[in-house]
């Protein structure tokens, strides 16, 4: 064959190519080095190196989370997902269209309406509108089944009270929704998912909303509920349920992760009427739990003695605990060890002491559970503790975790060092006046990543 | 059938001459392309797609064609078994080529296998599968796990 007339046939392939843009996969040009097509080394990045078109293409097959979790794989990767999903910008007004006309194009209601995206069949948009301060930030993933847009997680983050109508009418507009995240919307008041039997949502997160005072929930199934923020009234509706969803101790939850964390104190006065303590008959198959020591005794205890069935109030499924306290120069741990009387499967115990968290005063001095309570806790493998005012304080802990349950589990506490922690151990007997049977500790400075295995961060320390 | 029975010739970039019926090379939009502007009755060059890959794609391309008149699961059940033959170098070049080609359907193919590797994983598992090189700062990296905490701790 002639050069020459390779050379115009090349040269009218490209024109063809170049001619036809709805062919888009045709246009895409692969950033290999020549030389790797026949001798291909085995530890090159080949996937990285790929067009964006191709990486996108890729992409819109994966399920939702694990789309998002590509963007923290490398720069390339982050890049990729700036270029591909920009950031809108407008006044609030603009902004405020924009999430109009959002919420109501998209609902699931709208099954006709053809997505805009040129993406194809099987995608993920990302909507994010930012101004003032605000922005609105959306996720879509589009079933390549059906031409309606399913959004399956929502995010939204700084929402002002002028949105808070348009948030709680989200679940009747979004049918699909598995995953709801509002966070930081200073001026939101309440907020009310009306979900209904049929809902699809697992997980509700609600996070730093500082103005939040009430919660409705009518929704089934949840999965997984967390709270940061000051302790709202809450309420559960029951208006489209079944008549055994008006038993008492009926909770229609089947958490496996729960997190209230109320360090920053109660929102409404009357704690004891916040409606959460129906929380607390529902939390039998929590695996991960997260609780602010304060709110023991206001919302836990008085739960204690006036449950049902109190033989039924207990975390038997409860693998990590999180407890969140105060303490001045002593830790009063006597809420802690209360509530590890309710969880006998425990295996993994952190506490933080954090100096901010709202104190309530004590009014009893001592809390006598009376129901069926654990006598060891024989799964307890390790303790996390952090922000204890002393070293002695923390012996004390151990020496009382000995004491009411019969365990030794490991203990770690944060170290001064870096990318070390301390590491309790039973110190040699080398005082002679020391009490038979009973052990003096010590700590000793250890490597983080030795003890990593062993005491995995808290589901929840990582929000 | 005339039509049906016109050979179209390609050449692979490492010289391999492979003769491919018209109906099964037309599922590459590419080539039909060219045939309809009556380009394609001399060999066809392709630069970045060696013999074995090319092999492969019309491999791929007559069960296609073949399998039309078979049912939906079927062609399913013989994609997935194409595929699952594919190694991870293999399946590179086969998006590249699939891609350059423009054989929709094997794109998705190839793509979709990609996605299932990734499916599941977390991305350092990610990051040793495909040799990425995480190349955050450990500032940046901190960063991108507190704003996206909420995709890192869910399991699906």
């Amino acid at each position: 064959m002639g050069k020459k007339k390779r050379n115009k046939r090349n040269r009218l392939q490209k024109q063809k190519i170049d001619s036809n843009p709805g062919s888009r996969w045709s246009i895409s040009v692969l950033h290999v080095p020549k030389e790797l097509d026949l001798d291909l080394q085995r530890n090159e990045d080949i996937i990285s190196n790929m067009h964006d078109d191709i990486l996108s293409h890729v992409i819109s097959f994966l399920p939702f989370k694990s789309a998002v979790q590509t963007s923290f794989l490398s720069t390339r990767w982050k890049d990729l997902w700036k270029r591909n999903f920009p950031e809108r910008k407008g006044t609030i007004d603009e902004a405020f269209a924009a999430i109009s006309s959002f919420l109501h194009g998209c609902s699931d209601s709208y099954s006709d309406r053809q997505p805009t995206s040129d993406w194809g069949s099987n995608s993920i948009w990302e909507n994010w509108v930012s101004s003032h301060g605000l922005s609105y930030r959306t996720w879509f993933y589009q079933k390549p089944s059906s031409l309606s847009v399913k959004v399956k997680t929502l995010h939204l983050k700084s929402v002002s009270s002028t949105f808070s109508r348009a948030v709680s009418s989200m679940m009747t507009n979004f049918k699909f929704l598995e995953s709801l995240t509002v966070e930081n919307c200073h001026g939101l008041r309440s907020l009310k998912l009306d979900a209904g039997a049929n809902s699809r949502l697992k997980r509700l997160t609600i996070l730093d909303c500082q103005q939040l005072e009430s919660l409705h929930l009518d929704v089934y199934g949840l999965q997984s509920l967390r709270f940061r923020g000051k302790l709202l009234s809450f309420q559960r509706s029951y208006a489209n349920s079944a008549w055994f969803r008006d038993w008492p101790w009926f909770d229609g939850f089947n958490l496996e992760d729960a997190m209230l964390d109320f360090r920053q104190g109660p929102q409404c006065s009357k704690i004891g009427s916040s409606g959460f303590c129906s929380f607390f008959r529902g939390y039998k198959d929590v695996k991960s739990l997260t609780l602010s020591g304060w709110i023991f005794e206001p919302l836990v205890y008085p739960m204690l003695q006036s449950h049902p069935y109190p033989w039924g109030l207990k975390f038997n499924s409860l693998i990590e605990l999180w407890w969140i306290d105060h303490a001045k120069e002593r830790f009063n741990g006597d809420a802690l060890i209360s509530f590890l009387k309710l969880c006998p499967r425990l295996t993994r115990l952190y506490i933080t002491i954090d100096p901010k968290t709202y104190r309530r005063a004590n009014t009893m001095t001592n809390y006598s559970v009376q129901v069926t309570s654990v006598s060891r806790l024989e799964d307890l493998k390790v303790v996390k503790l952090e922000g204890f005012p002393n070293e002695k304080e923390e012996i004390m802990l151990a020496k009382r975790l000995k004491q009411e349950f019969h365990v030794e589990p490991v203990i770690i506490a944060k170290s001064s060092y870096l990318n070390c922690a301390r590491v309790m151990v039973k110190a040699p007997a080398v005082n002679e006046q020391r009490k038979e049977g009973e052990d003096s500790y010590k700590f000793i400075e250890a490597r983080v990543e030795h003890l990593y295995g062993l005491c995995p961060k808290h589901l929840h320390m990582c929000i | 059938m005339a039509s049906t029975l016109k050979k179209i010739i390609l050449k692979s970039c490492d010289g391999k001459i492979l003769e491919v019926e018209e109906a099964v090379a037309v599922q590459s939009q590419m080539i039909k392309n060219m045939i309809e502007d009556d380009c394609a009755n001399e060999e066809i060059p392709l630069p970045d797609i060696t013999g074995e890959i090319l092999s492969m794609i019309i491999e791929y391309c007559k069960m296609h064609v073949d399998g039309e008149n078979n049912s939906n699961n079927e062609l399913i059940a013989r994609d997935a078994d194409f595929i699952t033959r594919v190694d991870l170098n293999t399946l590179y070049y086969l998006i590249v080529a699939a891609n350059f080609l423009n054989v929709k359907s094997l794109l998705d193919l190839t793509c979709q296998r990609v996605a299932d590797i990734i499916k599941g994983k977390s991305p350092e598992e990610i990051r040793l599968t495909f040799n990425i090189k995480n190349d955050f700062t450990p500032e940046e990296e901190e960063e991108i796990r507190k704003k996206n905490a909420w995709a890192f701790d869910y399991k699906d």
